[in-house]
């Protein structure tokens, strides 16, 4: 089991090892890094500082030593924006992005979870149906669509909830569903189907055999089964609840990293572009070790590996 | 006698919730913005944002009012006492909001910072400036490198906010952003980066106390989103409202919409060298008439706008009354041109590039374009950019015939309005060499006879309109979303000066 974890936690060192390596390669190899990362209006001084700093007389690999040197000591550059660290302002701002997407997450999953299994259980009727047209319809809708529609009318029509902002539980409401809506839809489907495959699998035929009751049947061996893909997608599913949260959180005015990254990309920030791709990066890739720490509880075969 | 005091009490409580709350709690405005201010150093950032709450917090020298006159402000009065020497006459009896007093020194320093440190996105515009001298504490004398007319210009527009030196030279700017002192009539409470502004009121500011005691700048980027908090009473007023968003606010009740004028012309720069169509006049003529600008004011912007020749409006040095609100349209002779320029089977193939998420409509009015110049011949391609690969291309000076652009005058100054258009800046890139134009716009730009220079600009905007030099469309106006509470007539540089705001009483 530990060494199962150990293992899980190397793969991660090494995909955060290749993202820095694309991140680095992406405003290295992409133009001139100083014409990336200041604007074309900066005093020469700062370019040529700048240009040392990054070592670019220098071959390439020794370049990126220069980069991991820095990135160690947590230091990815200087937005020119904001004349300020740009680890610090993705830093400012995860917490709050991250208070939506594992928000989003919760609720999703408390959906979803409850109405697949009533939709596999009744298959064919009146709640199978609502919930997989609910699904499809759920994942077609786009984000920011959703979000205005619910402002207007939640917000506007109905006045029941705020429009924007992030300063109350209230505030979170709409955003969160926005965010939740993608995800819960494609968890619900896969439930349901799931579900519907491990029911006619012969173990459970067995189980019924031995006379144990449908609900232990279900719940004690059917479910547990239909866990293990679902929980992998939902940890697939967390790097698209980032991407959702650049438009949930540009609609619903909130202070998160998903805005900042935008605004970053549109004015070519690039110092705040790396900063945010990296942390994120970091954040998915932990997410995904503690899915499969989730793993080895849910599948017994898994510990032994 | 309890029951006495009792009632007295209730008495009291209920007369100050009647009428008190008003005196006690004061009022609130709050102002949804469509992006974050990017710094609090007024020096180093070219942010229309970022200036509108500025001026809330400093005072310039000399303040334009709503109709784009300058006005004496810190400054009274200015002389000129030779060409190099311009004497400023400062107001006294005026208070930081840190109790500092405002004379001769905040000039100097404030100055001084933005002409000699280089490294300051403003120092371009102050970088004429040699020197301050003190002449008393409530006298200063600027002294400039070289003739500036415009030196007054220059130090009322963006980034000319005066500065507390002593607090300033103590903590630096460092410091100083923390916790910013200016002599407006609003001082600095919070800043949340990407959230919001927060402003209260100074008692003591010396034009009189301001109406409103606390201000709020709330940045919400998505454009519905700020609409729907101007309908639900969150925001009292919302910032670039989209043309077609309009009739939505005006049928609701309690808000409108109001149609503001700018500074901001919408032009297209046109290539005048060997090798592109657009090097015959013929062609640039024929792009210029061909083009129904009331159509496309009235179509996509919903009326918000004025066509115009020139990107010198009403108010700025140089401005040609010949040149504005006026719509040469006239498709017939522009199919003319084209058969005379040798193109009677249609062509030539002319590329447009811009960029579709500058304003909410832009791409529209580029389409409107590329469609009436096929009307009438020309053969058009159009390369539609978002916002930030379309500035790398115009960086990169790769673009073809035609390049949209929308360009602001902040120094309403003619010079300003053709600086592109002098000798190598423009031979680079634009192709035009003409010494003669430049040897009258270099006249115009040192001339310190101020009559004589009024005249040469005039003289260069007629040049540029009928040369086609510049392709110019139409004035932009912006629409602000208004709670009807507001009394505000919105200035022409868009600056949001909460002094001039006044909001009726919620009974």
């Amino acid at each position: 089991m530990q060494q199962y974890i150990a293992r899980r936690i190397l793969q991660g060192i090494l995909v955060i090892f290749i993202v820095t390596l694309i991140i680095f390669l992406l405003v290295h190899l992409g133009g001139d890094p100083v014409r990336l990362l200041l604007p074309e209006e900066a005093p020469e001084e700062a370019k040529e500082a700048l240009r040392i700093r990054l070592g670019l007389d220098q071959p390439l690999h020794y370049r990126y030593f220069l980069f991991l040197q820095g990135l160690m000591q947590g230091d990815l550059g200087d937005s020119f924006r904001y004349n300020e660290p740009a680890v610090r302002l993705v830093m400012e701002r995860l917490p709050i992005t991250a208070t939506l997407a594992i928000l989003a997450m919760v609720l999703s999953t408390l959906i979803a979870i409850p109405l697949g299994i009533l939709a596999a259980i009744k298959r064919n009727s009146f709640v199978d149906l609502f919930a997989s047209s609910g699904a499809v319809i759920g994942r077609a809708m786009p984000n920011f669509w959703l979000g205005i529609m619910l402002i207007l009318f939640f917000a506007v029509y109905l006045g029941v909830l705020p429009v924007s902002g992030f300063d109350s539980p209230k505030h979170l409401i709409l955003p969160v569903v926005t965010l939740g809506t993608g995800m819960a839809a494609t968890v619900t489907r896969l439930v349901r189907s799931t579900l519907l495959e491990v029911i006619g699998l012969d173990y459970i035929r067995t189980a019924r055999a031995k006379g144990l009751s449908n609900r232990v049947v279900l719940f004690k061996h059917a479910l547990r089964n239909t866990m293990i893909p679902v929980i992998t997608i939902i940890g697939l599913q967390v790097p698209s609840l980032v991407t959702g949260a650049v438009i949930t959180e540009s609609v619903f005015a909130i202070p998160g990293v998903g805005r900042l990254t935008v605004a970053a990309v549109s004015s070519l920030d690039m110092a705040v572009v790396q900063a945010a791709v990296l942390l994120v990066s970091i954040a998915v890739v932990l997410v995904n070790i503690g899915i499969d720490i989730i793993y080895t509880i849910i599948d017994p075969r898994v510990r032994y590996d | 006698m309890k029951s006495w005091l009792l009632g007295t009490v209730s008495f009291f409580m209920v007369f100050l919730l009647l009428f008190g709350s008003g005196l006690a709690e004061g009022q609130k405005l709050t102002i949804g913005v469509p992006v974050d201010m990017v710094t609090l150093d007024i020096h180093d950032h070219q942010s229309m944002v970022g200036e509108a709450v500025a001026v809330n917090i400093y005072d310039y020298l000399f303040f334009r009012d709503k109709g784009g006159e300058l006005q004496p402000a810190l400054a009274k009065d200015w002389e000129l006492i030779d060409d190099y020497t311009w004497r400023l006459n400062l107001r006294e009896g005026v208070m930081f909001h840190n109790g500092e007093e405002f004379n001769s020194q905040s000039v100097k320093v404030t100055l001084e910072r933005v002409a000699h440190d280089t490294g300051l996105t403003n120092h371009t515009h102050y970088s004429t400036i040699e020197r301050v001298e003190i002449i008393d504490d409530y006298t200063v004398d600027i002294i400039t490198k070289e003739p500036d007319p415009i030196l007054i210009n220059r130090i009322s527009r963006t980034g000319s906010g005066m500065l507390p030196p002593e607090y300033f030279q103590e903590v630096g700017m460092e410091g100083f952003i923390q916790n910013p002192i200016g002599t407006g009539p609003y001082k600095f409470v919070e800043w949340q980066r990407d959230g919001y502004v927060k402003l209260e009121v100074f008692e003591d500011y010396w034009r009189g106390k301001p109406e409103i005691s606390e201000v709020e700048f709330r940045v919400i980027p998505e454009a519905s989103t700020r609409i729907s908090e101007l309908v639900t009473d969150g925001i009292d007023i919302a910032l670039e409202i989209p043309p077609f968003e309009k009739p939505r606010i005006d049928a609701r009740e309690g808000k409108r919409t109001i149609d503001s004028p700018t500074i901001r012309v919408m032009l297209l720069y046109v290539r005048l060298m060997e090798g592109y169509p657009t090097e015959d006049l013929k062609i640039r003529m024929a792009i210029d008439l061909a083009i129904n600008r009331q159509l496309i004011i009235d179509e996509f912007l919903e009326g918000a706008g004025t066509p115009v020749r020139s990107r010198l409006l009403p108010g700025a040095f140089g401005f040609n009354e010949t040149l504005y609100d006026v719509d040469v349209y006239n498709p017939a002779r522009a199919k003319h041109l084209l058969r005379e320029a040798g193109y009677e089977d249609g062509g030539p193939t002319i590329e447009i590039m811009g960029p579709h998420d500058r304003h909410a409509v832009d791409r529209e009015v580029l389409e409107a374009i590329g469609a009436m110049l096929e009307d009438v011949g020309f053969d058009v391609n159009l390369e539609i950019l978002s916002w930030s690969a379309y500035t790398s291309r115009v960086a990169d000076r790769d673009h073809s015939e035609v390049r949209w652009a929308a360009l602001a005058n902040t120094l309403w100054d003619g010079g300003l309005a053709v600086d592109y258009l002098r000798y190598e800046r423009s031979d680079e890139v634009i192709g035009f060499n003409s010494p003669e134009f430049s040897e009258l716009v270099l006249a115009a730009a040192q001339n310190m006879d101020l009559e004589e220079r009024e005249q040469q600009y005039q003289k260069i905007a007629e040049w540029v309109a009928e040369e086609r030099l510049m392709i110019h469309l139409f004035q932009l106006d912006t629409i602000y979303g208004v709670d009807d509470r507001v009394t505000w007539e919105p200035r022409l540089d868009e600056m949001i000066w909460v002094y001039d705001i006044s909001l009726d009483s919620e009974d």
